[in-house]
């Protein structure tokens, strides 16, 4: 597999620390953040950010990129194209280079997030097996230049996001429950027939251990979208393929395998300005405290998920990209119009912004923190 | 509060319910992001509720409403209509739905009325499946009314299948009768999409035009105008990403004449023909009180209005030279150029959308709202 050594812009690996000398500042400044992107000449790239917003690293994308897995054992990200995608590839977020490029097997896309194994030795991808209609997870060699293993079903339609559960050994897949096709990919073939889930998958033999559903009548709503908390909590984020004339919740909670997917509650005119979409969940490091932004609305919500109580919001146009800061109830948003805001809530407090950027950037969906 | 939860495990399915959240009784935040003058912006939304939006669903029930009728004769047999008749009823109905495809708000979205209207391009073959199940010996004892079968089998994809495939359509056959059920569908979805608009104690109409605090669906008249807008560049992007772009294929060799839309009846350019009228007008308006209004108000970017008219006036008169049925121009040696600019000039015209009328309308629309994932 060719390995590109291209070592791109500015700064990189010297100056990580950069910014306010304060404890809260350190702890915000000393992450590392991945995003896609879209550069003031047109072109794609994958984006390396400083805790403080500063741009570290950019590495040039054949198109346009989604969303980035990251090794929990080497700092080594794969950022997955846009669904449906051909390609996922492999950074160094140490010193920002391309080591490998991942091509899509015969007959598969991905579809734009991945997730690691505990011990970083395997990669797993939400892949789509277009021909039969049916959702897989791809199998990936870390260790041998991302060689494909196999596959494993997500058991169901459209798999988009993916996350690994506290156990290590249960990946849990967003199930979309969109049909799609790569001839006309953003056509949704099956929305008369949509069947959402998040499914929980044994990564050693694929078995079924749990899936659970959105509750009756919202089977319209996409789930599209995962974080996983501290404490082993998940989130979902949905997106409404249909309108109903209902307001339907947008983002739900699960406290893992075996429990159930229960719908957060929050405030109707807030909901309303969420306009049926969710693109992105994040928790904070402490497992606690939960967002969810929606770009369309230029909105990000915040929850306390240890009361389920619904907290706040934040005003962000075309926000979408959301990563937890480095202190706990912290959280840093991205927007595709280049703004960069760090937030801070608490269960008792009013959420407290600063605009870290104004980049000459449009920041994609999602933001990854390297840990 | 209690919401249900749903947990379906591999061994069955079971219900459980919990407390579900409390929330602060308020948000935090700031008001609604309506930008510019709220004055115009009602101004605009109501001349294109009135000029555009209404004209555009009275006609789609005039004309599904005469093509229940004409196939419901024909179907009797009573000789007051020959099957061409019958076709040419279907192609209105389907040029006046072109011209309302766009307005992917409202009551059209509602119940879904959009999909069911024209489910395409729909999952291989599910329109023949659809009526060869509706016409199958034993359908008759499971009959379900067609607004409760597949979405396949209510709108324009299934009625063209009727109407051009063969067998032909003749009068007193089951074939037939599913048309009449079929047509009946399309003329009850379209009367219901302009009652919703027109009528009732709280016609959308209204709504539309009545933006503001305390009406939930538009906080702020900007809210419509982001409607209309998003109607525009949608419409746009559909043309490209599900009627021409997939059958022109990147080259001659890959051109997928299949994957053109509505290839029975030979209208998949009037379709494209059609909705981009529709869009121009949208953004004209009956009377230049359209979208250009607001763009001429602008002085940020004094060129955009002129190039938007320009835009729309050579995208319309390339999708007219187009002299060939779109799955034949596609690998025509002659047409295909004309296929391939007219393919350039819409992504040209949604690209000058969502780059500059956007930001013109003082709109919050961006990279991420306006094409996610």
């Amino acid at each position: 597999m060719a390995v590109d050594r291209r070592l791109v812009l500015a700064g990189l690996g010297a100056s990580a620390l950069i910014g306010p000398g304060s404890a809260g500042a350190t702890a915000r400044t000393a992450r590392i953040y991945l995003t896609a992107s879209r550069l003031p000449d047109g072109r794609y790239h994958l984006v390396m950010l400083n805790g403080d917003g500063r741009r570290r690293a950019q590495i040039p994308l054949p198109s346009r990129g989604h969303a980035a897995a990251v090794s929990p054992v080497d700092r080594t990200a794969v950022v997955f194209a846009r669904r449906p995608g051909a390609y996922g590839l492999v950074a160094d977020t140490r010193d920002g280079t391309i080591v490998h490029r991942i091509s899509a097997a015969g007959g598969r896309h991905f579809y734009g997030h991945g997730v690691f194994s505990k011990d970083g030795a395997r990669l797993y991808a939400t892949e789509n097996d277009f021909e039969a209609g049916r959702g897989v997870i791809g199998i990936y060699d870390a260790r041998d230049s991302y060689r494909r293993l196999g596959e494993l079903p997500s058991h169901g339609v459209g798999p988009h996001d993916i996350s690994l559960a506290d156990d290590g050994e249960t990946l849990i897949v967003a199930n979309g429950g969109i049909k799609t096709h790569p001839d006309a990919p953003r056509v949704k073939l099956n929305l008369d027939s949509m069947q959402p889930s998040l499914a929980f998958v044994r990564r050693s033999d694929g078995e079924l251990v749990d899936e659970q559903m959105l509750p009756d009548g919202l089977d319209h709503l996409s789930i599209r979208h995962l974080a996983r908390g501290a404490n082993g909590h998940i989130a979902a984020g949905c997106q409404a393929q249909i309108t109903t004339g209902r307001l339907d919740p947008l983002v739900a909670l699960s406290p893992g395998a075996g429990s159930g997917l229960s719908v957060l509650e929050m405030p109707e005119h807030t909901l309303r300005r969420m306009k049926g979409y969710c693109g992105s969940v994040a928790f904070d490091v402490s497992g606690r405290f939960l967002a969810a932004t929606s770009p369309r609305g230029g909105i990000a919500v915040f929850w306390d998920t240890l009361t389920e109580r619904y907290l706040s919001d934040v005003r962000l146009a075309d926000c979408c990209g959301v990563a937890p800061a480095g202190d706990p109830g912290s959280f840093l948003l991205t927007a595709g119009n280049g703004h960069i805001m760090h937030v801070a809530v608490g269960p008792d407090t009013l959420p407290r912004t600063s605009m870290l950027r104004m980049a000459d950037a449009n920041w994609d969906n999602h933001l990854t923190a390297v840990l | 509060m209690l919401s249900s939860i749903r947990s379906r495990r591999p061994g069955g399915t079971h219900v459980l319910l919990c407390t579900g959240a409390l929330w602060l009784a308020g948000t935090l935040g700031g008001p609604a992001q309506a930008q510019g003058t709220g004055d115009a912006y009602a101004q605009v939304n109501a001349a294109l509720v009135t000029g555009h939006v209404v004209p555009a669903y009275t006609a789609l029930n005039a004309a599904t409403d005469a093509l229940a009728g004409v196939t419901h004769s024909y179907c009797a047999g009573d000789g007051s209509y020959s099957l061409d008749r019958v076709r040419t009823a279907f192609r209105d109905a389907s040029r006046a739905w072109m011209g309302a495809e766009h307005l992917g708000f409202g009551p059209a979205e509602f119940s879904m009325r959009n999909l069911r209207m024209n489910f395409w391009p729909q999952a291989r073959g599910k329109v023949h499946d659809a009526i060869a199940a509706a016409l199958a010996p034993d359908a008759e004892a499971e009959a379900k009314p067609v607004d409760q079968r597949s979405f396949a089998l209510q709108g324009l994809p299934a009625m063209e299948y009727l109407v051009f495939a063969s067998p032909q359509l003749a009068a007193g056959t089951p074939r037939c009768d599913l048309a009449v059920a079929v047509s009946t569908n399309m003329q009850v979805i379209a009367a219901d999409i302009l009652a919703e608009w027109t009528g009732g104690d709280t016609p959308y109409s209204r709504t539309a035009t009545s933006a503001g605090p305390g009406n939930a669906a538009y906080p702020a008249a900007a809210d419509v105008t982001l409607d209309l807008f998003r109607s525009l560049h949608d419409g746009l992007q559909r043309i490209s990403a599900l009627k021409l772009d997939p059958a022109l294929g990147k080259n001659a060799a890959s051109a997928r004449a299949a994957l053109a839309e509505a290839t029975l009846g030979g209208n998949g350019l009037d379709n494209i023909r059609q909705n981009l009228a529709a869009l121009e007008m949208l953004y004209l308006g009956r009377n230049d009180d359209g979208l250009t209004q607001l763009v001429r108000m602008n002085t940020d970017d004094p060129k955009l209005d002129a190039l938007m008219r320009k835009a729309f006036q050579q995208t319309r008169a390339t999708a007219d030279s187009v002299m060939l049925a779109l799955p034949l121009a596609v690998s025509d040696p002659a047409e295909r150029p004309k296929l391939e600019k007219l393919s350039t000039q819409i992504r040209a015209l949604r690209q000058i959308s969502a780059e500059r009328l956007a930001p013109a309308l003082k709109l919050s629309v961006g990279f991420n709202s306006l094409d996610g994932d």
